[in-house]
């Protein structure tokens, strides 16, 4: 793969991931759709196994750099750097991609909405259990598992709606990727 | 070729098993790690700006049509008026209290001025449940977490910074505030200029909701509410918080009213904030600075 075409689409996705996402968004409900996602989804369904899932932890990773996780600790509300959980979750997602894909129709809208919708369930629902698992030993991460899992799947379901418009976006620009033909078959 | 894969592999185990480790380290262990969040932000800064500005052009954050540009100017004025008049009668009230103090030889804190920041907002958080702002003004320029506050259109409040970078800052808006933090709102009436107050926090909705004062009288839906809350930094006092949206009799208590406030705009959304900083505090840094130069 191409990679300094593909971290150029990356700071892209990620610029509209975070500028876009107020506008997107449902109120303060915090549904809002993932760019980095439905990039992943492009990537993962085009590229070898291993360069699939270096993408994943690298999505994973940006996203978690750009992270501001609110606490509410003894001093007052903050934020905190949580790394991790978005590139583990990122990984799986993109694992999940390449599994499936050899079943799916690339160039299906249908098969790009269920993939983004599946890649953004599992990174979500990993996100979540981590943080929820933080939250009974580390006092400065107070979650509910409920309203996490409500909200995460919610923006699960408006990234697998996004997804498609995205790949579309992306497919003329397959060629710059510069994904080895036959990859997928390959891996 | 084989001993390049087992490289890669091996590689890609150690990433893993490092951001596992990292995953799951208590926030005290892995605060070093928020060094690396700062070149990360500023590196896709300029992406998330643009499409910031195109999406506050799309979706403003006024909330109805937007009045023409001279009443817009008038509004403005009287708020910031009203906001002065109300910190002058705020201000009457703080100096019987420290004449006092001061008869009993209690020390008070000086006198505050406020140096207004404006900011432009680049962005949010890459996981939208936090529902911060990003702000493009840090420390650099005087912006200090739980001290300065943001405003926008003039006198409404959009919430605290609750983290100040070099050059950036994450202010989290009232209405996403987490649930145990309570605010103390004045509800301003003809009778009552310095309000009655109220107890309330973000519903998660968009709205702020919460008990209002047992004894108040003539409170009504659309009477603005402000702020005046003594856990708040001085520069957010009157600042306002929004308008009444509705008010009922609380289930459990019928002769007490919940009330529900709605900013007059939708501040999640807002393109620019102006962020109200101590002066002293500036001047503070600046010596800081100063002294670290020496």
């Amino acid at each position: 793969m191409n990679w300094a075409f593909f971290i150029i689409v990356a700071w892209f996705s990620l610029g509209l991931e975070l500028g876009l996402r107020d506008a997107l968004g449902l109120g303060s409900s915090g549904i809002a759709p993932s760019f980095a996602i439905a990039l992943l989804v492009f990537v993962a369904m085009h590229a070898p196994r291993h360069i699939a899932l270096w993408t994943g932890l690298a999505l994973g990773l940006a996203l978690d750099l750009t992270r501001a996780g609110v606490s509410a600790g003894e001093t007052g509300v903050s934020t905190i750097a949580v790394i991790g959980p978005g590139a583990l979750g990122c990984l799986l997602a993109a694992q999940l991609i390449v599994t499936v894909r050899a079943m799916m129709m690339r160039r299906s809208p249908l098969a790009a909405a269920a993939m983004g919708f599946s890649a953004a369930a599992i990174a979500n629902l990993v996100i979540a259990g981590v943080l929820t698992a933080r939250s009974w030993y580390d006092p400065a991460i107070e979650v509910s598992a409920t309203a996490e899992m409500t909200s995460r799947l919610a923006s699960a379901v408006y990234t697998g709606v996004l997804t498609p418009i995205v790949v579309l976006a992306l497919a003329p620009l397959t060629p710059f990727f510069g994904f080895a033909p036959g990859a997928v078959r390959a891996s | 070729m084989r001993r390049h894969s087992d490289h890669t592999s091996k590689a890609f185990l150690l990433a893993v098993i490092a951001l596992l480790l990292l995953s799951f380290a208590p926030a005290r262990l892995s605060r070093w790690t928020r060094s690396l969040q700062d070149p990360a932000v500023v590196l896709v800064a300029p992406v998330a700006h643009s499409a910031s500005v195109l999406a506050h052009f799309l979706r403003p954050a006024q909330r109805g049509p937007a009045p023409p540009k001279e009443l817009r100017d008038t509004l403005r004025e009287r708020d910031r008026l009203a906001r002065r008049y109300l910190v002058a009668l705020q201000r009457i009230e703080d100096l019987e209290r420290r004449v006092e103090s001061l008869q009993r030889g209690v020390s008070v804190q000086p006198d505050i001025d406020i140096t207004p920041i404006v900011a432009s907002v680049i962005g949010s958080s890459s996981d939208p449940r936090d529902g911060v702002l990003m702000v493009r003004a840090g420390t650099s320029q005087g912006v200090q977490a739980r001290v300065s506050v943001a405003v926008a259109t003039g006198e409404h409040l959009v919430g605290r910074v609750v983290d100040a970078r070099a050059r950036h800052s994450y202010v989290l808006p009232i209405t996403r505030a987490p649930h145990e933090e309570w605010m103390q709102g004045a509800v301003i009436t003809r009778d009552k200029p310095l309000g009655w107050l109220c107890q309330i926090r973000a519903a998660r909705d968009g709205t702020l909701a919460g008990d209002l004062e047992a004894d108040a009288v003539g409170v009504d839906i659309g009477q603005t509410v402000r702020l005046r809350d003594p856990s708040w930094p001085q520069a957010a006092q009157m600042l306002i918080l929004g308008t009444i949206e509705r008010i009922y009799p609380k289930e459990n208590a019928p002769l007490r009213r919940t009330v529900v406030v709605r900013p007059a705009i939708d501040i999640e959304r807002v393109s620019e904030v102006v962020l109200r900083t101590p002066a002293v505090t500036t001047q503070a840094n600046a010596d800081a600075d100063e002294s670290d130069a020496q």
